[in-house]
């Protein structure tokens, strides 16, 4: 099988690959450069978090890797192949900023709507029990119930187990804990992390938060706006487990403080 | 930053829908009787003082006396119109929701023929009314065909609005599980128009009986609307005021039915 030791050899490069990607809209205001000539390339199982201002093009990062977007010009690859493979083949998980849950179904019904559409479970594809999900997100207990009962920050559980059910092996966050308190915030971070080291699953975490990107990443991209691009990369050499304690440590605060001088500079 | 409008407790209790304890109920019930005595007094007595005939005006009591003596005729004139309102509601809201997923569906259909149903719903239903009954003849049909149309539109607009009332969020969210249209239709814009849909069949429930009525005034010799004309005619205004209350009753009853089905397929609380 040369085929699949190739794919694997490239697994083994590159989760997500990102080359000289330009996207542009045409709006009534004109062109809009939501992104220009980016080049990010994330290991396989990395967990790296993206940051910057506002309009730099974060949210259309993560849409073009999940081939929500397609780029105007430039390559983007998820294992090797584009991005539309990994999306049909169940590779990818996407969490949104609101949870983006479906209010007529319980919290277990929305878990097992990837499994009802596209294809679904059917045909052998690998997927994760929706109530053992719920049980490793937190909501025991909780799995009949509908969103409008649920805080937000149980929500936004529901929500990351829904998009791990299909085992993906690229989990996609567009600040998903953006609208929670500190308090939730922090521990949702702390169990987003037991989750990364139970799944080994590839994340790219968009936050506008310095404290949550370096706390979670391996490696923090800063980017810059207009147009959005990669202003630079920091790595967090700092070993996992982390615990909330990790804030208050000197090197954490270097590695923030590096990356708040990076976003003055983007 | 964004707002934090996104509840803050994550571990706190559920939140469920606030049940309406049965003596908030009673006390609703109470406000609810009370204006009815009041209207009913007020009623009495500015016939008594202004000395109104009873032909215009007939008092309270004489309407209750012809709920009582009428009751018969009332009740066998409140069947064929009911007939003609359930039916006609029935067929337009049906024929409203199939064209609605086919505007929905379709851009070039919609552009073809929403323009021709907006010109048809500017006419007075009064003015189709005589139209239909020449094509339809005297019977049954003419009264559906009326009711149906009355329902069809408010039906139609709030479907299709319905439909599209998917947020890009939910959007995005199907298409990285790579669902299909169909998967889209059945999975997410069917419940997202239902609180659409059910506020529209309120609408539509009550104006049926609107449309069997005003149809049977153009020609007919049973029905609410028939014995609305009979009446006036006649100078029973009792009777004419009891028919109102039939045909009041008759339109709540409607109402009532599809809001309870409302409660029972809606169970979430739309965003």
């Amino acid at each position: 099988m040369v085929s699949g030791e190739l794919t694997d050899s490239r697994d083994a490069q590159a989760a997500i690959e990102v080359a000289n990607a330009t996207v542009r809209f045409d709006t009534d205001q004109g062109e809009v450069i939501a992104l220009q000539d980016l080049t990010v390339e994330i290991g396989v199982g990395q967990l790296a978090t993206v940051i910057g201002p506002s309009g730099c093009g974060k949210s259309t990062l993560l849409r073009l890797i999940a081939d929500l977007l397609a780029p105007t010009s430039g390559r983007v690859a998820v294992f090797g192949a584009p991005s539309h493979h990994a999306r049909k083949a169940r590779r990818l998980g996407f969490v949104f900023q609101d949870a983006a849950l479906l209010p007529w179904r319980t919290a277990i019904r929305n878990v097992e709507l990837p499994l009802e559409v596209g294809g679904g479970a059917s045909g052998g594809r690998p997927h994760r029990d929706p109530g053992e999900l719920l049980d490793l997100v937190g909501l025991d207990g909780r799995h009949h119930a509908y969103p409008q009962e649920l805080s937000g920050g149980m929500r936004q559980r529901v929500s990351i187990a829904r998009a791990l059910v299909t085992q993906p092996q690229v989990l996609l966050m567009d600040e998903p804990f953006g609208a929670l308190d500190a308090i939730t915030r922090g521990r949702l971070n702390v169990e987003l992390l037991n989750i990364w080291a139970k799944t080994a699953t590839t994340i790219v975490f968009v936050t506008h938060s310095i404290d949550e990107a370096v706390f979670l990443g391996q490696r923090v991209i800063v980017m810059s706006a207009n147009p959005g691009r990669v202003h630079c990369e920091i790595d967090v050499p700092i070993g996992y487990p982390r615990t909330p304690d990790l804030r208050e440590k000197p090197e954490f605060v270097a590695i923030a403080a590096q990356v708040r001088k990076a976003l003055e500079t983007a | 930053m964004k707002p934090e409008t996104a509840p803050t407790d994550d571990t706190g209790a559920p939140r469920r829908r606030p049940r309406t304890p049965w003596k908030s109920h009673l006390r609703t019930a109470f406000w609810v009787v009370l204006g009815f005595v009041v209207t009913v007094a007020l009623w009495q007595s500015i016939i008594t003082i202004r000395d109104v005939p009873n032909y215009v005006v007939p008092p309270p009591g004489d309407v209750w006396e012809s709920l009582h003596s009428d009751f018969d005729t009332l009740w066998s004139n409140t069947k064929p119109t009911a007939i003609e309102s359930i039916g006609g509601f029935l067929i337009g809201s049906l024929g409203a929701i199939l064209l609605a997923v086919i505007f929905v569906h379709s851009r070039i259909i919609s552009r073809m023929f929403l323009p021709i149903v907006i010109v048809i719903r500017t006419i007075p239903v009064v003015a189709i009314a005589p139209v239909l009954v020449l094509m339809l003849g005297n019977g049954l049909a003419p009264k559906i065909v009326i009711a149906a149309l009355i329902s069809f539109f408010p039906t139609l607009v709030n479907m299709v609005e319905g439909l599209q009332s998917v947020d890009s969020q939910s959007v995005e969210l199907f298409r990285v599980l790579s669902a299909s249209k169909w998967e889209v239709f059945w999975k997410l814009r069917i419940y997202k128009s239902l609180p659409f849909l059910f506020a529209s069949l309120k609408i539509a429930s009550t104006a049926s009986v609107i449309g069997a009525v005003v149809a049977e005034w153009i020609g007919s010799d049973e029905g609410l609307g028939a014995l609305i004309i009979l009446a006036t005619f006649n100078f029973r205004t009792s009777l004419l005021y009891a028919t109102m209350v039939f045909a009041s009753i008759l339109a709540l009853a409607l109402f009532a039915a599809i809001a309870l089905l409302e409660r029972l397929v809606v169970r979430w609380q739309p965003e």
